[in-house]
């Protein structure tokens, strides 16, 4: 199990990507304290395979007042491959007008790949914004009959549907893990 | 062009019968308007035109041209020329307008540059008053009613039709939108493409002429006349050709 440990500075923004190509089973668990009035974290992962396993823990904590995080995970899996998502946004006491949002979406394209999701969020300061979703599912019906009347295949349609799925939140990474998993995914 | 033959269809959902025995002709340039009341299976037949997986063909034929579409997929039956602006259309997250067009139509073999096609679409986006911004934006996600109902048809025009079904498209339109709409249906009736309107309402009808209309309840087309029968449906809802049915 890999643990990263993330500081928080005040009034300062932060992005922190995570990466999965399904290479091997990895086990990583992300922890962040936003200690710092005004301080933020983007905390973005996108993960892709066809085999082996991902654990995936992210733990943010909203300490200071001001503080912002958004935890965006999206996920696909093909094969055999499998993934467990657990991830907590906290606000404690005392962090007013925090900003926490978790949203967690996975599109599992074989009917053998696996995924679960367990998202959480503790509340215990009043005056605060906070969020959290989360999907495992297939390819929408409706989505691929509609790219399909364009005259689009079905894989065709299949691949468009998950291009733009990771696409969108590829725009939010820094450059390099970009071109990274454009050119690992083909996107 | 082709002609679309509809026999005797079918269709069942989870094994309920929805559509009971639907004939249709529908000749090149030719304009239909399918009316009714919600429920009497407008859409489905509009959905299993273009052979959606939820809907089951129980009997029946349908054929555009020499295509037999009972054995198609959903692509193929695009690629013959016929194309549905969807009554709900979906939102697609990262996929634009422009994205689509581009790949739907390089796969029809078309040999565009991107740079004349991009211009053509602009150009046609602005004509219908539809902002540059939407062909990059993720299709339809935040798009008002009216917007995606635009977006559709220009969809649809860019992919040079030979029919196309409009399931609802009037309905959730302003006035300006729909003028609008009408006005990009004549363009492409005028080129000869046939058009299926499905709709409740007379008023899309006072833009796009329709050569025949026909009214469907239960299942059935339980009466087909020419352009006045929409008005007579208008004075007297639908109710009125229900009881004769019954009757008969």
């Amino acid at each position: 199990m890999r643990t990263i440990n993330l500081a928080s500075y005040s009034n300062q923004s932060i992005v922190y990507p995570v990466v999965w190509l399904g290479e091997s089973d990895e086990s990583l668990t992300v922890n962040a304290v936003l200690d710092q009035p005004g301080s933020s974290l983007k905390l973005l992962g996108i993960f892709f395979g066809t085999q082996h396993h991902l654990e995936l823990h992210t733990n943010i904590v909203h300490r200071a007042p001001n503080t912002f995080s958004r935890t965006l995970i999206r996920g696909v899996l093909d094969g055999t491959a499998s993934a467990n998502f657990e991830g907590k946004v906290i606000i404690e006491k005392g962090a007013k007008n925090a900003d926490g949002d978790l949203k967690q979406h996975t599109i599992l394209l074989s009917p053998k790949a696996r995924a679960t999701a367990i998202p959480s969020l503790e509340v215990l300061e009043n005056e605060v914004r906070a969020g959290h979703g989360a999907t495992v599912g297939k390819i929408d019906e409706e989505q691929l009959f509609y790219i399909m009347s364009r005259g689009l295949s079905l894989s065709e349609a299949k691949r468009i549907i998950i291009q733009g799925f990771l696409g969108s939140l590829l725009q939010e990474f820094p450059k390099k893990e970009t071109l990274a998993i454009t050119k690992a995914l083909r996107l | 062009m082709e002609t679309l033959e509809i026999k005797n269809l079918k269709v069942a959902i989870d094994h309920k019968p929805i559509l009971n025995g639907v004939s249709l002709t529908v000749a090149p340039g030719e304009v239909h308007a399918i009316m009714g009341p919600n429920g009497s299976g407008k859409s489905t037949l509009a959905q299993t035109l273009f052979r959606h997986p939820k809907y089951e063909v129980a009997g029946g034929t349908m054929r555009f041209g020499r295509a037999k579409l009972n054995e198609m997929t959903t692509d193929k039956i695009a690629q013959t020329g016929m194309l549905l602006a969807f009554q709900y259309p979906q939102s697609v997250s990262g996929v634009s307008v422009q994205n689509l067009l581009k790949v739907a139509q390089s796969v029809r073999g078309e040999r565009v540059s991107v740079d004349t096609f991009v211009k053509n679409l602009k150009q046609k986006a602005k004509s219908m008053r539809l902002p540059a911004e939407f062909l990059t934006r993720s299709l339809n996600e935040g798009f008002s009613g009216g917007e995606k109902k635009k977006a559709e048809i220009l969809q649809l025009a860019m992919l040079a039709p030979k029919l196309v079904v409009l399931d609802e498209t009037d309905s959730g339109l302003d006035v300006d939108a729909l003028k609008i709409v009408g006005r990009e249906v004549n363009k492409l009736k005028k080129n000869g493409v046939s058009v299926i309107i499905i709709t409740h309402y007379n008023r899309v009808l006072k833009y796009i002429e329709p050569d025949f209309v026909h009214i469907m309840y239960h299942g059935r087309i339980i009466k087909s006349g020419r352009k006045d029968l929409a008005h007579t449906i208008e004075k007297g809802g639908y109710n009125q050709f229900i009881k004769t049915k019954q009757k008969g």
